[in-house]
């Protein structure tokens, strides 16, 4: 019964991001609408990132193994916001004039390089498989842990599979809109069901703390093993620097169909506040410690905890809001990985058959995914390599986003190579960092490539002024640049 | 008075809770077991620095629109709405 519930609740949502939305016909419509998406349709959008699987799954994990540590991301997310609202109005400014469907559209305009325009897609959507994939095994892992039925994980996987296909082709990013809209809403429900589980199964929450630092103070610090300062601020200023300069190919549709940058700017100067949710599951895993089984795997927690305290139906609410945090970001990942792949990959000149690859592309990324998730292939070291990798890109967005590029695209191009060879080193090679992230160390060599590469650029042609001052009256004014 | 959004003035508002958030670790509040209202003191202190971010950002907003930035605001929606005209009356963007 919980299952059938689960599965119709997965078509609803589907269903949601196909109702009353007519077919998009051409890419420029389905990637960025008209450029004139409003405030809050924006907003749900932008809000995307901060409730994910990894908000159900991952956070209460880390505060089942961590304790307070599991705040980093609630830091991240936060401070993430603080820089995008610097950066992202500006890059939305380039993208309204320039014309920019995707984030390797911005890299090759602003450096004057199609092959860094390229390999910026080419890392793009290679990374963000691993991504896509996390969030459809997430999604069959909640509903696995909610039924507790194999069978009920490789259904739900499927069958959300072919919906987030279905209606990402079908409405492109307004029907990504629609159902990020039901995705938060439920989220909040799921979440404050999972709070008052706690409440009503453990105790009052100042008691849960009360014997908490009774039993395990170190949950109340920054200090348990793995999971210490280092980590903290290596962690909280890497993914702060990789989001809020915004390096994930997939966040950039949101930005570039905003109406305006002052869309942007009015909502990322509130969405700090859905940070507070996040606060739950972090209270969830710390409660967690005191009644389930200290092997308990990190990814089960907050669903075992609520198997613990609630009753069926309401874990039902749970597993739904836990499933549309995956189908949301997975149908903007797909919509990512597509985009790149059709618009910047492929030189098709046809803007029909350019579309109808595009489409190709969003069921073969989500076909991949699926397949991997099924088959319970470990490609998570890849995904490793996706938040150090993206990061490498954040010099060259800094750049960029300036009012004139004054360092060439050669030179940014072999340090994006070499801080993700360097990532890839440190992951794969299982190099001790101590505690330091990889992709913090890994800017370090980027950053020595780029400045001795452009220097050397600079000797070899010192007449040749690498300059793409953009021609918008409005250019940079409101985000870096000269004052008026 | 400054129209460049990142001034120096507005991103030293917005250093203050990202340093606040940095060094959670470092807080003795939070190297050692502490609660505050019968919670720990790291989250109430996560909770201020969030309504923190939420308040500097207000500032920098209103400093930005008071300086100039209202005027550069409407002339961004402005040109957005000829581009979209022109984007009603040729169709399709290009690439």
């Amino acid at each position: 019964m919980l299952t059938v519930a689960i599965i119709i609740g997965i078509i609803g949502i589907g269903a949601l991001g196909i109702a009353g939305r007519r077919r998009q016909t051409e890419l420029s419509g389905w990637t960025v609408g008209k450029r004139d998406l409003p405030r809050w349709t924006t907003w749900f959008l932008q809000a995307g990132e901060s409730l994910t699987t990894f908000s159900f799954l991952g956070l209460a994990g880390i505060a089942f193994g961590g304790g307070v540590a599991a705040l980093f991301a609630v830091a991240y997310l936060t401070i993430t916001c603080i820089l995008q609202y610097f950066v992202v109005p500006r890059q939305r400014e380039l993208g309204a004039h320039r014309g920019y469907l995707t984030m390797a559209d911005f890299f090759g305009d602003r450096f004057k390089s199609k092959s860094l325009g390229k390999t910026v897609a080419l890392v793009g959507a290679v990374f963000l498989i691993p991504y896509l994939q996390l969030q459809i095994t997430g999604l069959g892992l909640i509903v696995q842990l909610a039924t507790g039925s194999e069978s009920a994980r490789g259904y739900s996987m499927a069958v959300a599979s072919v919906l987030v296909v279905v209606f990402v082709i079908w409405a492109g990013i307004r029907g990504l809109a629609k159902v990020a809209i039901f995705k938060d809403f439920a989220m909040l429900a799921a979440l404050v069901i999972v709070l008052a589980g706690v409440v009503a199964g453990i105790g009052g929450i100042p008691d849960i703390f009360a014997k908490v630092i009774d039993t395990a103070p170190d949950y109340l610090t920054v200090t348990r093993p793995g999971f210490d300062a280092t980590f903290w601020v290596t962690s909280v200023i890497v993914t702060s620097i990789g989001a809020g300069l915004n390096t994930f190919p997939h966040l950039w549709p949101p930005v570039l169909a905003a109406k305006s940058g002052a869309v942007l700017r009015d909502n990322v100067k509130w969405l700090a506040i859905y940070q507070f949710l996040l606060l739950i599951p972090i209270t969830a895993g710390i409660a967690a410690t005191l009644i389930l089984d200290p092997k308990t795997k990190g990814n089960q927690v907050l669903l075992s905890i609520a198997q613990h305290t609630l009753p069926e139906p309401l874990i039902a609410v749970i597993a739904i809001g836990g499933a549309a945090a995956a189908m949301v970001p997975a149908g903007a990942i797909a919509m990512g990985i597509s985009s790149l792949v059709s618009n910047n990959l492929l030189t098709v000149k046809n803007p029909k058959l350019r579309f109808r690859l595009n489409h190709v592309v969003v069921a073969v990324a989500v076909g991949l995914a699926l397949v991997f998730g099924l088959a319970k292939s470990d490609i998570g070291a890849l995904l490793l390599l996706t938040y150090g990798g993206l990061t490498q890109l954040a010099p060259a967005v800094a750049i960029a986003i300036g009012r004139k590029v004054r360092v060439g695209a050669v030179p940014v191009n072999l340090g994006i190579i070499t801080g993700t060879l360097t990532v890839a080193l440190i992951t794969f090679g299982n190099i001790p960092t101590g505690g330091v992230d990889s992709g913090l160390i890994a800017l370090a060599p980027n950053l020595l490539v780029l400045v001795i590469g452009e220097f050397i650029r600079r000797r070899r042609n010192p007449l040749e002024v690498h300059d793409t001052a953009d021609e918008d009256p409005l250019s940079g004014r409101r985000a870096v640049g000269a004052p008026v | 008075m400054s129209t460049v959004l990142a001034s120096p003035k507005r991103l030293s508002i917005a250093a203050v809770p990202i340093i606040g958030m940095i060094a959670t670790p470092f807080l003795p509040f939070v190297s050692t077991p502490t609660l505050w209202l019968g919670l720990p003191a790291a989250i109430v202190w996560m909770g201020l620095m969030i309504i923190a971010t939420v308040a500097a950002l207000q500032i920098i907003e209103r400093s930005y629109l008071r300086e100039g930035g209202a005027e550069l605001d409407r002339l961004e929606l402005e040109l957005s709405e000829q581009r979209r005209a022109a984007l009603d009356a040729n169709g399709p963007e290009a690439h």
